[in-house]
């Protein structure tokens, strides 16, 4: 392989990674702190998407393509985490995890009956290359990496400098203990869903132009953000990060090397870590599902 | 049951609860007076913790209700328990490990609202010492240290504590011994305990409990020294 291949790959990979962060993160945060296994985020995503699409088919502005998708996205995750998920917390996981794959499957429908079956394209926000080493990458596919970094620094400050990221860290660890203290757990797992939700969105509208927008965009996502998140460890968002790294880089470079390869890659590397961690790179100790001690 | 019931801070009646078809709590009553300290024992499965949890507001009921100050709690969620007054210790000394004694500290003053931690880290000084540690490292005594200092915090009226000397050291225990009395001085207790030494020497009034019910009430002083209670378990 020459190097620019190899570039290529790896830029490829990073514009990979920053998606993969921003629709596993929401998952990672759903199983650490509320212990659901939210599916229907890919709602959140493929709704963000559209969103992009719609906005800038009509106003032809991809920043308000971005906040509308945003906005949308966060405002669905308001209704299901009020409306419904807040009824089935308690619940087994088997029970919430058929309940967000009904939601997932439902929001497919809505979306098919508003945008239709067909595909659609979005336009790109910018043709820009730049130059790394002498090879020519596309500016937009560092910059999508370089958003998932600035979410990921947000997260990490909103949990480790603010105290209602304290009060979320507690509850990571023990829920029924920070309601103990006095704290509305339920505000909390709201305001959180709806900040996941909402970077869902984004990941959505920043993957949109690169892809063709479609109903069931959700399906192939879910897959990898299941890898992501289990790879990286359920519940550690620093582990959505790295993991997130990995398998933007094996997906690249496996798709560089022989097409197949960049499906199959990240199974590999998943299986082949829970052989050896069955918690996954920064597994979170906690209270639920076996994580115990 | 006794005369005197003004003053009643707390009072269950008739109380069952079932863990899916597994009843566990068959028509528990107690109750506690303002400035008690009051010592539930009983042996491991007696429906301890159950009550406690039940009356904190983590667990539902099945019959029966649960008053405090005058109103019913039991169809609040467990952080509305806890805001109005009504704390609880459990029995896992869990902290939270991942934060430093501080940030307990400050979660705790974050859900009441009380800032002055000074007033309530005079029982355990101990822990100023502490503050930068992570809470995950402390010793099982200075955890409970630190959970009772958290629920101190808000000055709740009552602070139910769920076995707090179990598993520590003797030292420790006369510790605790001590620093309940002191608490005692402007907060109701009530305490599950299976040191029965311990009891009688903190007790006001002891509550046994066996399988499910309150088999006996001891409430004579010199009953309670004597460990009359210990009978029943
Ligand atoms: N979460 C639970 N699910 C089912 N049964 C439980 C649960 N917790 C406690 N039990 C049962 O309820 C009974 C009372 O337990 P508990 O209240 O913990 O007693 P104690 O605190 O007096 O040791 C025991 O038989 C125990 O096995
Ligand atoms: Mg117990």
């Amino acid at each position: 392989m020459n190097l620019n291949l190899w570039i290529t790959s790896l830029v490829y990979g990073l514009s990979m990674s920053g998606v993969l962060f921003l629709v596993s993160v929401g998952i990672s945060i759903g199983f650490g702190l509320m212990r659901i296994v939210n599916m229907e985020q890919m709602v959140y995503y493929t709704f963000g998407a559209y969103m992009a699409y719609t906005i800038v088919t009509s106003t032809g502005s991809f920043l308000l393509g971005i906040i509308a998708a945003v906005a949308v996205a966060a405002a669905l995750g308001i209704i299901v985490e009020t409306q419904l998920l807040r009824r089935v917390y308690s619940r087994e996981m088997m029970f919430t995890m058929v309940v967000t794959f009904s939601v997932f499957l439902i929001g497919i429908g809505i979306i098919q009956y508003i945008w239709g079956l067909d595909p659609k394209p979005v336009a790109s926000p910018m043709e820009t290359m730049i130059r790394i080493v002498r090879v020519k990458v596309p500016l937009y596919r560092l910059l999508i990496f370089a958003v998932a970094i600035l979410v990921y620094i947000g997260i990490q400050l909103l949990l480790n400098r603010t105290i209602m990221g304290k009060a979320i860290r507690a509850g990571i660890e023990n829920p029924n203990n920070v309601q103990g203290l006095g704290i509305n757990i339920y505000k909390i797992f709201t305001i959180m869903f709806v900040i996941a939700s909402g970077i869902a969105g984004l990941g959505g509208a920043l993957y949109a132009p690169l892809i063709m927008v479609g109903p069931y965009m959700g399906w192939d996502m879910l897959l990898f953000a299941f890898i992501t998140v289990i790879l990286g460890g359920l519940g550690s968002i620093k582990g959505t990060m790295v993991s997130a790294l990995i398998l933007g880089q094996v997906m690249a470079l496996g798709g560089t090397l022989w097409a197949p390869l960049a499906y199959i890659a990240p199974f590999i590397v998943m299986f082949l870590v829970i052989l050896v961690k069955p918690t996954g790179l920064f597994g979170v100790r906690g209270t639920a599902f076996g994580f115990e001690s | 049951m006794n005369a005197d019931r003004t003053n009643t801070l707390l009072n269950v009646s008739d109380l069952e609860v079932s863990y899916q078809k597994l009843k566990v709590l068959f028509g528990v009553s107690v109750y506690v007076k303002k400035g008690e300290n009051v010592v539930l024992v009983g042996r491991n499965g007696a429906g301890k913790t159950t009550l406690f949890r039940t009356i904190a507001g983590f667990i539902k009921k099945g019959k029966g209700n649960i008053v405090y100050k005058g109103k019913e709690i039991d169809r609040l969620e467990a952080y509305e328990v806890a805001q109005r007054g009504l704390k609880y210790i459990p029995q896992d000394k869990q902290v939270f490990s991942d934060l430093t004694v501080r940030e307990n500290l400050e979660l705790g003053s974050y859900a009441t609202k009380d800032h002055e931690w000074d007033t309530v880290l005079v029982h355990f000084p101990k822990l100023k010492t502490l503050l930068d540690r992570k809470a995950g490292n402390l010793s099982g005594g200075e955890r409970q240290m630190l959970l009772i200092t958290m629920a101190l915090l808000g000055r709740p009226e009552l602070v139910l504590m769920d076995e707090p000397t179990e598993g520590l050291a003797p030292q420790l225990v006369k510790e605790l011994k001590d620093a309940f009395k002191e608490i005692n001085r402007h907060t109701t207790l009530f305490i599950i305990e299976q040191n029965l030494p311990l009891t009688a020497e903190v007790a006001d009034r002891v509550y046994s409990m066996k399988e499910g019910k309150i088999v006996a009430e001891t409430t004579a002083r010199d009953d309670i020294k004597e460990m009359v209670f210990e009978k029943y378990l």
